[in-house]
C-alpha cells in the first residue's frame, strides 16, 4: 500500500513539475514573441528618410543599422536569447528570437532547460508600424 | 458472541493498526501533493496573465503622445488584459516614462497578489506576488501632440 501511495505522490510531483516548467516554457515563448515584436519595430525605425523620399523603398532601411537596433533591443530586454533579423523586398522586417530558460523542477529528471522560438514581422509604413502576424 | 463478530476477529491481524496509519499517511501525502499541484497551476496561470498584461500595457503606452495619456493607457490595458479571468488581486501597473520620446522606450511593470486557493485561510499559505515587466519602443517618426 505504501509503495502505491509513494508512486501516486511521485506522479503528482512530476505533474507539478510539468505545470511549473510548462508555464515557464509558455512564459518564455510569450516573452520571446513580445521582444521579437518590439525589436522588429525598433529595427523598422532605422529608416533613412531622405532615401525613402527619393524612392529607395525597403532599401532605405540600412540592414546593418536595423540589425544593430533590433538585436540591441533583444539583448537589453531578455537574457540568453539569440536574435536574427531580415528585411524583405516588400519592406517588412522580421525578427526571430530563440530564448532558453533553466527549468525549476524538471531538471530532476534530466530536462535542464526549455527553449522558445518566436518570429514577428512588421511592415514599415508612413504614419504607423503595423504588426502583420497574427 | 455472534457469528459475525467471530468472523471479524478471525480476520484481525497484527498489521491492522499499521494499515490504518498507512492509509492516513498516504491520504495526507496525496492531498498535500494535489494541493501543491493546484497552487502551482493557479500561480503559473496568473503569472502568464500578468506577463501578457505587462506586454499589452507597454504597447498601449507606446502608442500615446504624452506621458499622462501613456500612463492612463497602460493602466487601462493592463486591467483589460487581466480582466476577471484569473485569480489576481490588487493589480498595479507602474509606468516608467523616463525615456518617453520619439525613438525612446516605455516600460511597464504589472504586479498583483495571487491568493492561492482563494478559500484557503491566508495564514496557512500567504498570497504570492506575480509580477512582470515589459518594454515597448516608441516610434522615432511619430507625430508629437
Amino acid at each position: 500500500m505504501i509503495v502505491w501511495y509513494m508512486f501516486v505522490v511521485v506522479m503528482l510531483v512530476m505533474a507539478g513539475g510539468l505545470a511549473v516548467d510548462g508555464g515557464e516554457s509558455l512564459q518564455a515563448y510569450q516573452q520571446a514573441q513580445s521582444v521579437a515584436r518590439s525589436a522588429a519595430r525598433a529595427g523598422g525605425d532605422q529608416l533613412d528618410v531622405a532615401a525613402w523620399r527619393a524612392g529607395a523603398g525597403p532599401q532605405a532601411i540600412s540592414q546593418a543599422d536595423m540589425q544593430k537596433a533590433a538585436c540591441g533591443w533583444v539583448a537589453e530586454a531578455i537574457d540568453d536569447t539569440s536574435c536574427q533579423v531580415s528585411v524583405s523586398a516588400a519592406g517588412t522586417v522580421t525578427v526571430t528570437t530563440v530564448t532558453t530558460r533553466p527549468t525549476k523542477m524538471m531538471h530532476m529528471v534530466g530536462v535542464n532547460s526549455v527553449t522558445a522560438t518566436a518570429s514577428k514581422t512588421v511592415r514599415v509604413a508612413w504614419g504607423a508600424s503595423k504588426d502583420e502576424s497574427a | 458472541m455472534t457469528r459475525r463478530t467471530r468472523r471479524s476477529r478471525r480476520h484481525l491481524t497484527d498489521d491492522d493498526g499499521f494499515v490504518e496509519l498507512e492509509t492516513m499517511f498516504g491520504a495526507v501525502m496525496i492531498v498535500s501533493a494535489l494541493s501543491a499541484l493546484l497552487m502551482a497551476s493557479v500561480f503559473v496561470n496568473s503569472q502568464l496573465a500578468v506577463s501578457n498584461a505587462a506586454h499589452a500595457a507597454a504597447r498601449a503606452a507606446s502608442l500615446e503622445r504624452s506621458t499622462g495619456d501613456a500612463t492612463a493607457a497602460a493602466q487601462s490595458a493592463a486591467g483589460a488584459a487581466l480582466g476577471d479571468r484569473v485569480i489576481c488581486e490588487g493589480m498595479t501597473a507602474t509606468v516608467n516614462t523616463g525615456r518617453f520620446e520619439p525613438g525612446g522606450v516605455v516600460t511597464v511593470e504589472v504586479r498583483c497578489q495571487v491568493p492561492w486557493l482563494g478559500a484557503m485561510p491566508r495564514v496557512w499559505v500567504p498570497p504570492r506576488t506575480a509580477s512582470s515587466q515589459a518594454s515597448s519602443p516608441i516610434e522615432a517618426w511619430k507625430a508629437q501632440s
